[in-house]
């Protein structure tokens, strides 16, 4: 079975993010760059399917600058076999364009399993794999949080408001995965030694850019008023009750 | 003349409360803009039920609403609303941010290669356009955009517009066909599994009461579930609980959870670490209850009660019933 899994570069969600003097961007000086979270869950699925069944060949797929092939070697120590590398000097924010390049190298081969994280955390788009699955016409369930696969079909788990829709399909398939089930595993220093004699394929996109939509500008959420404490204690109950009840009435 | 074209959910025979919040928007886009207010609804509807629904500047409706369409199908849904487009023309559609939205526009969007803006939280219309504002990197950076190519399609950000309703309506009904697809490459819905027991979801509810790894242990969370019964809140986590298997992670708030904005946020026991702050900082009003008087989370909350929950819990529960 060969399962492509793709990934996007984002700042540490723990990074405190600046926007810089153009108002249009965000300042990369001292951001630590990670694997964006959702997509870390979707390669321990496919690792997880891997550890059962050696036959399985695991390439992760990321579109991104020079800075994305250390998340890239990251992923080859945590057990992936390949890696692709499709390089862009300029950051492409508009998903179709993003979704067309990174499904014309998707075409390219033939994966009975292609996953993705349910949303990048720095665009918080959620749409990115769906269209893909679109443009390649492959079915794609999305928001997975597990799913099992049963000779050629996929049984997923789709997390929706208040209850969970169980889907099926045919493989091929793409997955959106949620955060998962499973713990993450952390790839020790001679996996990662082992992974610098992994391939990473570099290619240069050469596409065109649709352009459908413009950045104005960048700001700051407003700021929360500052809060108050009540108390130290129990006896504080009585004025929260009070505060919510007569000041705010939202109880 | 133009149209806009809303799609619009309905679940137990009733317009969700996500949809109503795009119906709010499409009216007033559509009296901007001058266009034609239509909208499909989907899923599970009963006509008669109209009181919900002709006060939002309606023209008309297209009913596709059936039995076969009861529940989500991404190809049913796909096919009607990609119909529609086609002989409606529409220059701007708009979607909500419910989970079936999210699944659905993106497949729409990429049909007829056209952009999507999704989690919008604000809609401007100027002389040189729409101006869209959404939130990114979790909300710590807010983004504005202009569309450069029409037509636009448009996903909205769940509980962040006002339900607004208008003057009342005549408006035109008509039954849109429901078309099965053969040799479809999508997947079907097989079972949809519902909680044991009748649960709030936290992305749908006014109030929510979320703890941490301050319950010291599952079991406690009973206390939790008292309080939410008594203010009628869904119950909410932290990401620590969740890993540790005490809750399900349909209930975790924050980047990796759900983000929510209700009118109330109680967090009891979390330290309010910045994974867990992007996804609730847009409640209307916080409250925290945690015994380190230095936790972060006192930086945001509207109040806080710096003490021990195991007291304050209990005791606000008594003065809640009281
Ligand atoms: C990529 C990534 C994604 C993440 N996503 C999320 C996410 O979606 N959601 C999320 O929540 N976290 C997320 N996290 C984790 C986050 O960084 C924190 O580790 C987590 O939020 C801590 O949970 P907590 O507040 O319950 O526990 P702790 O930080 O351990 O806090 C427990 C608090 O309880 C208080 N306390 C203890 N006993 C009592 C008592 N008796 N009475 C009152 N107070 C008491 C303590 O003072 C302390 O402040 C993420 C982290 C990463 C790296
Ligand atoms: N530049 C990229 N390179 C590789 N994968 C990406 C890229 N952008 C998005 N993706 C994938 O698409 C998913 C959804 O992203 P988004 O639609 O931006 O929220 C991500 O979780 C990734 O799996």
């Amino acid at each position: 079975m060969n399962i492509a899994v793709c990934v996007k570069q984002v700042p540490d969600t723990a990074s405190q993010l600046k926007i810089s003097e153009d108002n249009k961007s965000i300042d990369e000086n001292g951001i630590k760059y990670e694997i964006n979270p959702f997509d870390e869950y979707a390669l321990e699925e496919a690792l997880r399917l891997k550890d059962n069944d050696s036959t399985i060949n695991i390439t992760v797929i990321s579109l991104g600058p020079e800075r994305v092939k250390q998340s890239l070697t990251k992923t080859l120590a945590m057990g992936a076999d390949e890696a692709l590398h499709i390089q862009t000097d300029e950051i492409i924010e508009d998903c179709m364009n993003i979704a067309t390049i990174i499904a014309n190298e998707i075409k390219k081969n033939q994966y009975d399993l292609i996953l993705f994280g349910k949303k990048s955390v720095d665009q918080d788009n959620n749409q990115v794999g769906i269209m893909i699955g679109e443009l390649n016409n492959i079915s794609c369930i999305s928001n997975c949080s597990e799913f099992r696969i049963e000779s050629n079909k996929i049984i997923a788990n789709r997390e929706v408001e208040g209850s969970v829709e169980v889907f099926e399909s045919e493989l091929p398939v793409i997955i959106t995965h949620e955060k998962g089930k499973n713990e993450l595993r952390y790839p020790s220093l001679k996996d990662l030694m082992a992974a610098k004699k992994k391939p990473i394929n570099t290619i240069k996109n050469e596409a065109n850019k649709d352009k459908r939509s413009e950045l104005i500008k960048l700001e700051y959420p407003e700021k929360r008023e500052e809060g108050v404490i009540i108390g130290e204690d129990k006896s504080a109950v009585t004025e929260l009750v009070r505060i919510l009840r007569e000041d705010k009435k939202i109880i | 003349m133009g149209c806009i074209l809303s799609i619009i959910e309905a679940k137990n025979k009733k317009i969700r409360n996500s949809s109503l919040e795009v119906l709010s928007e499409s009216q007033k886009i559509a009296k901007t803009k001058n266009l034609e207010n239509k909208v499909i609804i989907l899923g599970e509807y009963e006509q008669n039920n109209s009181d919900q629904i002709n006060e939002f500047g309606i023209d008309v409706i297209l009913l596709g609403a059936t039995d076969k369409i009861k529940d989500y199908s991404p190809d049913l849904y796909k096919n009607a609303i990609l119909n529609l487009i086609n002989q409606l023309e529409p220059e701007i559609i708009l979607f909500s941010g419910s989970a079936i939205g999210k699944d659905i526009s993106p497949r729409i969007a990429a049909n007829l290669n056209y952009n999507l803006v999704t989690e919008c939280i604000e809609i401007t219309i100027g002389n040189d356009g729409y101006q869209i504002r959404r939130p990114i990197f979790a909300g710590k950076i807010i983004q504005t955009l202009k569309f450069t190519k029409e037509p636009i399609v448009m996903s909205l950000k769940s509980n962040y517009f006002m339900i607004k309703k208008v003057d009342q309506k005549e408006f035109s009904t008509e039954q849109v066909n429901i078309e099965e697809v053969e040799n479809t490459t999508m997947p079907m819905l097989k079972e949809i599994i519902q909680p044991q027991k009748e649960t709030l979801d936290v992305s749908e509810a006014a109030i929510i009461v979320a703890g941490g790894r301050g319950m010291k242990e599952p079991d406690n969370f009973k206390l939790i579930e008292e309080l939410a019964e008594v203010l009628d809140a869904a119950v909410g986590a932290s990401r620590a609980v969740v890993d540790a298997g005490w809750r399900p992670h349909s209930e975790q708030v924050g980047q990796t959870g759900k983000i929510v904005s209700p009118n109330l946020y109680i967090a009891a026991g979390i330290s309010g670490a910045i994974q867990h702050q992007v996804g609730m900082i847009n409640s209307k009003c916080i409250v925290a209850i945690n015994k380190d008087k230095n936790a972060p989370i006192f930086k945001f909350a509207d109040f806080g009660i710096v003490g021990d929950l195991f007291e304050i819990i209990p005791e606000l529960i008594t003065k809640l019933k009281e």
